[in-house]
């Protein structure tokens, strides 16, 4: 070989060779360092950790929480936060008796027992930041806090707070001057079962906001029992321990008050250990449904039949069980047009080893569970999934999905370790054909790792992108900024009920756009893990930059158009302010 | 382009390159084993302590041997520790690429694990090293179609079925690859005969019901769920290389999960055999001395229950075996310590519906209706579609001559449909009677005779073994 030849050899050798062991250690993936999340709780003075209350008993409640809410709870126009807390189950017990006293890693000053409340200081300073103003609003309430749901029960204008328990519930009516009180009694909301996710949805269509609350299984604190997992040692238990018990259904009567219609509404009929609850119109009758994911019992269908009766279709409806009749260990859920056919799609997140659930709505009432076919299973496998939610991140117009992940029993590569239960969430991308799993190439956001429970979206700060919160048991709360660079466009649309209930909860949202299909969407807090979400509906829209217009569907049934709606703003529709729509 | 000579040289300088890629390339293949993992046994109960550490040392001592690698695997998938197991496989495969277990192992966990693409071409290693296998011939046909090449799926499936056509697990996968082609009503053919040979295979059984309502048949969709609900954790048997997997295990859990499948088949006493094996190699496992005592109580030994009883209470005095015992000695008749010994359960958990229910047997019993009455109301709360309080509180709302509310409990007590709705509804016809609606009343005769079953215990509860397990641990 002559020298002419030798240096183009080594080269093309070396680069050959390199190529080949790079393609070998396959396992080596290029973490962007930016990503479309940037996780921002430290500097927006979001201070605040989940105590457990864990004292080495392993009671059941203490790994299942915590939620959190966003509401605009006094009306500003910007999004604040509601966190939950966990607490000792033994009153006996004191802080040093914690197996994971809450002060390691707390740079928030002293530390306060009982759910806070944090103030977005967005408007008037033009600046993210939380204010926390739990004391001055009165809703520190303390306890093995589980979830919170949020809604406007009395249409003052002004959103209302019911936090679940482990032990008592509470109903914190907003006074609409910064501040609520504890009205549960008076509203006849009491319950003191081990209550998870709760729902405001207006189910009889009179205007407003009904309540439902799911139950999970009758524990004992006293006898409670000494589990172990495969390996033989102590672990939590697992729900088939116990005995599950029916939620409730509260019907909104007025003047403030509720009345327990849960066995007349038939929800006795069927129970199994409640996580997670959504409400939607899953069949296109212009009556509210509920969704009902069960922790290893079969999910319930509540269809609604009219005079707030119920019937549990999800058997039939193929919702009950995945693909192989399979009761999986349902926790959170997600409801949305997956690929924009028409109608809500339910997923369902699960236990390690099980999958999530895409119960794909076939627009008849009937689900087909098409977890594989988008793509959904594998990547979900290793992961114990509770909060997730759809939403549009990249404002492309189609939504795209974040599951909150943390175990329930000792992860094995953790074994030793003083918290062995910690996971990474997930971030799929939808591209209108598939969805990708993006979230080793989604920046450091996608790699924090820890035990997490509930979720909620919305835009905190009206930047037309969707951000979150993701809180962890034992753990800060994550929130996680959305700092995507897509130019794609966007809309965000507040509903106001006059006729219908006043937050326009449940209201179905479309975005008409010239030649192509409406976008529809929903105004829905609930769904997710023990948490509720900005009720505001966001689209993004992608490369629409003009729109003919949004339809309101009202719960209830009547349709309005609006027209004359600019992309890339934020607006209130109000009822009755639109034109009659007839699609 | 080239003369002949530059061809030469521009073979000349070619080679090179190919050799060195294909250097690389088979680097690429040879992967260097990882190091195995690290197992933490702190915690374990000593004899599985005992057992994971052994093989530990045994794989720590010939990291070169693939077989201590792959055995480490197979003991710690028996104690669920499979994302450790899969590294063992892996490591024990590229060491011996030749033994079909490793490869075989391998992908199962990478299935379990959702790494298809890793199974499909782990699967197609174990089938080069014995193309006989059927289980792994299946095992390429099921990660292929979780992978969408349904085409070879398929292929492979068909294969299957024509040489064991008795194999129920063989006729479901093709009829999953048929359902995902689109080809519902080959699906439904598969998946009948799949029912056929395997009757409480639940997973057919539900793709059946799902099959039949995609094609518009709601009538047979509904008829094959009912039949699914009847018994909805039904599986074939695994295979015999899982089965090694299985005979590992020496923890409690694994025998009380046995135990359970005796009893759903009505074999208390092979149930009682796996538990006694459960006590022996484990003295202290509370919760196996706790299932004992239910299962004595089936076979109406009442010393062994009395036994195992005092064993479990003395090792947890929170133990849930103070329910069980109750029934041990309601039917014994020794009615105030049944009573007692429900009241114990009720100290630890006062929703109990079954420890309400029964507390209420035994004072109606007793001869204190009323205090009954409360007791049945109080299980009521927390689990109101309990057949059986609701068929006790109609009883006793009958002695007090509350008949419309007695009549409204025991209409509760018809569903679901099975053995025992034959005599709640002989119950429901007497009650009726008792009202002077003979209408009604012949009505329920003639219902329960039309159902087939036998008169069953229609006061006995409903009884389950506590398995004391983890959220990840299935009946």
């Amino acid at each position: 070989m002559t020298i002419r030849y030798a240096l183009p050899f080594a080269v093309a050798s070396l680069f050959t060779a390199a190529s080949l062991f790079t393609a070998c250690s396959a396992g080596h993936r290029t973490v962007a360092s930016t990503g479309p999340f940037r996780e921002a709780s430290h500097e927006t003075g979001l201070d605040f950790q989940h105590f457990t209350g864990a004292t080495g008993d392993f009671y059941m409640p203490e790994i299942v929480g915590a939620g959190v809410a966003l509401l605009d709870y006094d009306g500003d126009g910007d999004l604040d936060i509601y966190l939950i807390q966990g607490s000792f189950l033994n009153p006996a017990k004191k802080l040093i008796d914690a197996l994971y006293p809450p002060g390691k890693d707390w740079s928030g000053g002293d530390w306060k027992p009982g759910n806070r409340l944090f103030r977005n200081d967005l408007i008037p300073s033009g600046k993210l930041h939380f204010t926390d103003v739990t004391e001055q609003a009165g809703v520190g309430s303390v306890g093995e806090g589980m979830g919170v749901a949020v809604g406007d029960y009395n249409n003052d204008g002004f959103p209302d707070l019911y936090v679940t328990n482990f032990g008592a519930n509470i109903l914190y009516r907003n006074n609409s001057n910064g501040t609520f009180t504890d009205v549960t009694k008076e509203a006849g909301v009491e319950d003191s079962q081990w209550s998870t996710s709760a729902a405001f949805c207006d189910l009889d269509g009179d205007g407003r906001l009904d309540l439902f609350v799911a139950h999970y299984v009758n524990f004992p604190v006293v006898g409670n029992p000494k589990c172990k997992n495969g390996s033989g040692e102590r672990d939590y238990c697992g729900p088939k321990t116990f005995h599950p018990v029916p939620s409730r259904l509260f019907h909104n009567i007025g003047n403030g008050k509720f009345e327990d219609v849960t066995e007349k509404a038939g929800i006795t009929a069927a129970y199994g250990a409640g996580l997670g609850v959504a409400c939607a119109d899953f069949n296109h009758d212009g009556r509210m449904d509920l969704y009902v994911a069960n922790d290893q019992n079969a999910n319930i269908l509540w269809m609604n039949k009219g005079d707030l009766h119920f019937e549990d279709q999800a058997l039939l409806a193929g919702a009950a069980y995945n693909g192989e009749g399979k009761a999986l260990s349902g926790m959170g859920i997600a409801i949305g047009d997956v690929d924009n056919h028409g109608s809500e799609d339910i997923l369902v997140t699960n236990l390690m080893g099980e999958a999530n659930s895409l119960f794909r709505n076939e627009g008849n009432g009937f689900f087909h569970d098409s977890t594989a076919e988008f793509g959904l299973a594998a990547p979900s496998l290793p992961y114990t999934g509770f909060g997730v939610k759809w939403l549009d991140y990249d404002n492309d117009s189609f939504l795209d999905l974040y599951t909150v992940n943390g175990a329930v029993e000792t992860v094995n590569a953790l074994r030793g370790k003083p918290y062995p239960y910690q996971m990474k969430n997930r971030l799929f991308h939808n591209d209108g054909k598939k969805l990708m799993d993006v979230s080793e190439v989604s920046g450091a956001a996608l790699q924090l790792e820890a035990v997490g429970r509930g979720l909620a979206i919305g835009d905190l700060n009206n930047d037309g992108r969707v951000d979150m919160i993701a809180t962890n048991n034992n753990g800060r709360p994550w929130l996680l900024l959305n700092q995507d660079q897509s130019d794609g466009h966007w809309l965000l649309v507040q509903t106001e009920g006059t006729r219908t209930n006043r937050m326009g909860l449940g209201a179905e949202v479309a975005v008409l756009r010239r030649g192509r299909k409406p976008l529809w969407r929903r105004s829905q807090p609930d769904g997710s893990y023990v948490s509720a979400s900005d009720p505001r509906v966001h689209f993004g829209l992608g490369d629409s930059e003009k729109i003919d217009g949004v339809v309101v569907r009202w719960v209830g049934g009547s349709a309005e158009v609006f027209r004359n709606v600019k992309t890339d703003s934020i607006v209130k529709l109000r009822e009755g302010s639109g034109q009659p729509w007839h699609p | 382009m080239f003369g002949h000579n530059g061809g030469i040289r521009r073979s000349f300088v070619l080679s090179p390159l190919i050799i060195t890629a294909l250097s690389a390339g088979l680097a690429c293949r040879r992967q260097e084993p990882s190091p195995l993992p690290k197992v933490v046994t702190g915690q374990f109960p000593s004899r599985i302590r005992a057992q994971v550490d052994a093989s530990v040392q045994q794989a720590t001592a010939h990291p070169d041997d693939a077989g201590a690698s792959g055995r480490l695997g197979m003991v710690l998938q028996t104690y669920e520790q499979l994302d450790l197991a899969e590294i063992c496989y892996r490591r024990a495969h590229l060491l011996d690429p030749k033994t079909f277990e490793w490869a075989y192992y391998l992908t199962v966990t990478e299935l379990i694990h959702g790494e298809v693409a890793q199974a499909i071409a782990d699967a197609r290693a174990a089938v080069r090293i014995d193309g006989d296998s059927r289980p792994a011939r299946m095992r390429l046909a099921e990660a292929l179609l979780q992978g969408k090449q349904y085409g070879e799926s398929r292929r492979i499936y068909e294969a299957l079925v024509s040489e064991e056509s008795d194999l129920a697990a063989y006729h479901y996968g093709l009829g999953k690859v048929l359902i995902a082609q689109g080809g519902v009503q080959d699906a439904i053919a598969q998946f009948r005969r799949a029912c056929e040979l395997s009757p409480i295979f639940s997973a057919a059984r539900y793709s059946l019901a799902m099959a039949y309502r995609q094609y518009n048949d709601l009538d047979q969709a509904r008829a094959q769920l009912a039949i699914y609900q009847a018994n909805p954790h039904g599986a074939p048997p695994d295979d015999h290389l899982m089965a090694q997997i299985t005979d590992l295990n020496q923890g409690g859990l694994i025998r009380v999960q046995a135990a359970q499948q005796y009893l759903a088949q009505g074999r208390p006493a092979e149930a009682a055999a796996e538990l006694e094996t459960a006590v022996a190699n484990d003295p202290d496992d509370e919760v196996a001395h706790s299932n004992l005592v239910t299962v004595y109580w089936e076979l109406r030994q009442w010393d062994k229950a009395e036994q195992h009883y005092h064993i479990a209470a003395r090792l947890n005095p929170a133990t849930s075996a103070h329910y069980v015992f109750g029934l041990v000695l309601f039917d014994q008749k020794r009615y105030p310590e049944a009573a007692e010994a429900f009241r114990r359960a009720l100290a630890l958990n006062p929703g109990d519906n079954g420890a309400n229910t029964q507390l209420g047997r035994v004072l109606g019993f007793q001869g204190d209706v009323k205090g009954a009455i409360r007791q049945y109301e109080i299980a009521l709360r927390n689990d109101p579609n309990s057949r059986a309080t609701n068929y006790e509180l109609g009883l006793a709302l009958m002695k007090q001559g509350q008949k419309q509310e007695a009549i409204e409990r025991l209409l509760k007590t018809l569903q679901p449909v099975d053995g025992k709705t034959p005599g709640y509804m002989r119950e429901l016809a007497e009650a009726y009677r008792k009202t002077g609606n003979e209408e009604r009343a012949r009505y329920y005769v003639q219902a329960a005779a039309a159902l087939t079953g036998t008169a069953v215990r229609t006061a006995a509860p409903d009884i389950t073994l506590q398995s004391g397990a983890t959220a990840s641990q299935r009946p």
